[in-house]
């Protein structure tokens, strides 16, 4: 489960993905840019939580 | 022969893979089975909040004629100049066409909803829904904006066939003034139930 926290204009809006078509899903709906700056948030948020499962582990 | 601009691009899409085993898998409707109507400066937060959605109907910024059928056409492009040997369309339009046989058989009084829509046509963006559940919406659409496509044209028409066991129809058809491919946007459940149900003209 990964928890989105987007903000765009002053407000602000709180969405869960389920898995990594999701946070894709998601991030191209609330966010502007180009492809490649919308690739870069997919890819931070997917690594997170990575980095997430690997602090669970130490 | 046009003069090559490489500035002009900035970095082209990757489209990935998909699985070419299962084409039909990757495919969408191409069916329209809901349009909505927008107030033109009503800004959206979150497209898939059912809460803000049932709250734009209540307050009457929102509405959704009854289900039917409908499509969006290949735009038109017109006014054509020839700049630094290309030619560039200066007018583009996206027809679009909705019929819906549903008539409210009880009160019936859905043509005074029909004659309030195009009384207010020029206040109004549109969005579509379409059969698989994804909402079609203005591609520069983001949190805090109108999320509807301007309408250059809007023409609500009440059509009684005349055909032997015929129905008869709504047909709201006209034009959206952009041209780029709409923002796509998969609906949840709940958000889908607020669009194709809570507004029923009653």
């Amino acid at each position: 489960m990964y928890t989105l926290n987007f903000e765009v204009n002053g407000k602000k809006i709180e969405k869960k993905a389920h898995n990594e078509k999701e946070v894709k899903r998601l991030i191209y709906v609330y966010t502007i840019g180009s492809q490649i700056e919308k690739q870069a948030l997919i890819d931070d948020v997917l690594q997170s939580k990575e980095i997430q499962s690997l602090n669970k582990f130490k | 022969m046009a003069i090559c601009k490489p500035n002009c691009v900035t970095g082209l899409p990757n489209f990935g893979a998909v699985n070419d085993c299962d084409l039909q898998a990757s495919f969408s409707s191409g069916e329209i089975a809901q349009v909505i109507f927008t107030k033109c400066n009503l800004e959206i937060d979150d497209v898939d909040d059912a809460t803000e959605w049932e709250t734009n109907i209540t307050n009457g910024d929102v509405t959704v004629p009854f289900a039917g059928n409908g499509k969006i056409d290949e735009q038109t492009e017109s006014g054509e100049y020839r700049v630094g040997c290309q030619t560039v369309s200066s007018i583009c339009k996206k027809p679009f066409e909705f019929v819906s046989p549903v008539t409210d058989t009880a009160s019936q009084t859905e043509w005074d909803l029909y004659n309030q829509i195009q009384k207010q046509r020029l206040g109004l963006q549109i969005s579509f829904l379409t059969c698989d559940g994804i909402l079609l919406v203005n591609p520069d659409w983001v949190t805090g904006s109108t999320i509807g496509l301007p309408i250059t044209m809007l023409k609500i028409a009440q059509i009684f066939s005349g055909e032997t066991d015929g129905k008869m129809t709504y047909k709201i058809s006209g034009e959206i003034a952009e041209c780029r491919s709409l923002k796509r946007v998969k609906l949840s459940a709940d958000t889908i139930a607020i669009l194709t149900e809570a507004n029923t003209g009653s």
